[in-house]
């Protein structure tokens, strides 16, 4: 049978019996604060956000560079991490930049190559909200 | 579908409904715009989220877009380190109702592209701000670095007035 409603709990306790034998405990909040809270998978032209979460909007900047926007920011405009990966090649980078907590702007390089170039993102962002 | 009453939950729990509950919509409206301060460059072009556009759609979800103003303002202190009114501003101030696609377009300027393009964007020698359909853009990103906004454009003023 599936209940569906709210378990409502401050920690989470393990006896780690199988492993260890020794009781480990993490507190909800941590994980609340450790939890993905933002996500996008877009097309390498930044024209198209295949499937997101907590995004508002996706900017084609420029060759290679790709401008990601979020509904509910973060806390702050340096205390989180947003974390772009992707390509179709093992030579092609990408990096994330932000002076804001609701946007970042996505640089995709070619590795050798001479200037930006068009890449597919996939990127996540964890860090607390505001 | 109702939305539930969503007033002082966090926008982000809000979000995760939306994400299960609500069908994505995607607009084949796309924005291009200038940065007057910034025209070495070439134009930029905004696309809406789909999980998005579905939030503004369906109504109750998302803040007024004067809270991301408000936000905006906060990180442009000089003393700023935190954001400290989230929750006046998101989470417990009243959601906004259901918005058009044409409203949910103009919202979306207005939250997510600088104000000093879109405040009195009509008064510039030529338009720096344009809605219009993906199949209008360039078919080919050949020449992408020199995408401007053509001088010759007829500018409706009803938009994003």
């Amino acid at each position: 049978m599936v209940a569906h409603g709210t378990i409502a709990f401050d920690t989470l306790t393990t006896s780690d019996q199988v492993n260890t034998g020794t009781e480990k405990s993490i507190d909800t909040s941590y994980l609340l604060n450790g939890a993905t809270k933002a996500w996008a998978y877009t097309n390498n032209t930044g024209t198209t956000i295949n499937d997101s979460f907590n995004y508002s909007s996706l900017g084609d900047n420029a060759t290679g560079q790709q401008d990601h926007n979020l509904t509910n920011a973060f806390s702050g405009t340096n205390n989180y991490a947003a974390c772009p990966v992707g390509g179709s090649s093992v030579n092609d980078v990408l990096s994330a930049a932000h002076n804001s907590g609701s946007y970042v702007r996505v640089y995709g390089y070619d590795v050798g190559g001479p200037a930006y170039h068009d890449n597919e993102v996939n990127i996540q962002w964890t860090g607390d909200l505001a | 579908m109702e939305t539930p009453e969503f007033q002082g939950t966090h926008l982000w729990e809000r979000l995760c409904w939306a994400k299960e509950k609500l069908e994505p919509y995607r607009s084949e409206y796309c924005i291009v715009w200038e940065d007057p301060n910034d025209m070495e460059n070439p134009a930029k072009v905004t696309h809406p989220d789909p999980n998005w556009m579905a939030c503004a759609l369906q109504g109750g979800i998302l803040p007024p877009v004067q809270s991301y103003w408000e936000l905006k303002k906060d990180e442009n202190k000089p003393d700023f380190v935190k954001h400290t009114r989230g929750p006046e501003l998101l989470h417990n101030m009243k959601p906004i109702g259901p918005m058009t696609e044409e409203e949910a377009i103009e919202y979306l300027i207005m939250k997510d592209i600088p104000e000093h393009v879109w405040k009195d964007w009509d008064k510039s020698n030529k338009p720096r701000l344009v809605i219009c359909t993906k199949s209008q853009l360039p078919a080919s990103r050949e020449w992408r670095n020199a995408w401007q906004i053509s001088d010759e454009l007829t500018v409706e003023t009803s938009v994003a007035a």
